[in-house]
């Protein structure tokens, strides 16, 4: 594929052939970015117009894709990580935390959002022109509908869980009904466990909440500094 | 080649060799070695999942970090070895 540009309108500028194919992945896609982004640094000017509509499906189903499975498992962890804070399941042998271990518990649940924001706040600070600017939006959209869209489901999930399935009553006919075949003695213990961790659910839906909200503030906080930093540069120039 | 030389229980009494391994069960899913290597774990995930950007590994190390951290000590105490 050839397009012509340049700063100051000069010859042709040959464009990789990769760009037809369709990136598989985020990385695919950040490559991509930062490929067409060096080119636009170095002169090139791409019309946003080449961004064509397919493209911006593409990348706005890519932005979808890699965040939502994703994040959706990371965010059905949470209660386990909410547990372990709140005491009620052992992390190395101990419900006895240690400031260490509560850091590193922490850590161990926004691992995945920090790592994968890190990688995304390299990719979406690549923009210069119109056209890898139309590439940053829509794997942005597609990023936040899918963050959005996680955050509604875990949220309404966990809420079901505290609201609808653990309730006192509905434990209390689950242990009646075992009690035919265990002992009651040892099912005494499980029910007053779930009866204290229902409340888990409660904070994880908000945990859940509060940490994707920030995440997406650092990204637009990333995207919103890369548009200053433009903007200074097309002063500069 | 005699292959009884692998035979550990050649080289020690079958009672210090199971202590060994009670030993090294009861030491790696808990206390200070079941931290270490949890955060070993986490920082072999964070490298190859940001920095390689290989997410197969970065899932595999991110689940290791799971295991030492959650599942490790229930398990290994449900199995009779603590």
């Amino acid at each position: 594929m050839a397009g012509s540009g340049g700063r100051d309108g000069g010859g042709p500028i040959v464009m990789k052939e990769h760009q037809e194919e369709k990136p598989k992945g985020l990385l695919d896609a950040i490559s991509e970015l930062q490929y067409f982004y060096t080119q636009e640094k170095n002169g090139m000017d791409l019309p946003g117009g080449l961004f064509t509509t397919k493209d911006q499906v593409i990348y706005l189903e890519l932005g979808f894709r890699s965040t939502f499975f994703s994040g959706l498992i990371m965010a059905l962890l949470t209660p386990f990580s909410m547990g372990v804070l709140e005491k009620m399941i052992p992390v190395f042998g101990s419900t006895d935390l240690s400031p260490f271990d509560t850091f590193y518990v922490l850590l161990l649940t926004l691992f995945y959002l920090i790592g994968y924001g890190v990688f995304l706040g390299i990719g979406v600070r690549c923009f210069h022109s119109e056209y890898t600017h139309a590439m940053v939006k829509n794997l942005l959209q597609g990023i936040v509908a899918a963050a959005v869209l996680k955050v509604v489901i875990v949220f309404l999930f966990f809420h079901f869980i505290y609201i609808k399935l653990l309730t006192e009553a509905k434990i209390l006919t689950v242990v009646s009904y075992l009690s035919k075949y265990l002992d009651i003695e040892k099912l005494a213990g499980p029910y007053k466990w779930l009866l204290e961790f229902r409340p888990v659910f409660l904070t994880s839906a908000w945990f859940v909440l509060i940490s994707t909200a920030i995440w997406l503030a650092v990204l637009f906080g990333c995207y919103f500094t890369a548009l200053r930093r433009n903007a200074r540069m097309k002063d500069i120039e | 080649m005699d292959v009884r030389v692998l035979d550990p229980t050649t080289h020690m009494s079958g009672g210090q060799y199971v202590v060994f391994w009670q030993y090294l069960f009861a030491n790696v899913f808990q206390g200070f070695w079941a931290r270490f290597l949890a955060v070993a774990f986490l920082c072999l995930a964070a490298y190859f999942g940001i920095r390689r950007r290989n997410f197969q590994m970065f899932v595999l190390f991110f689940i290791c970090a799971l295991f030492v951290t959650f599942l490790g000590y229930p398990l290994a105490k449900m199995a009779g070895m603590l």
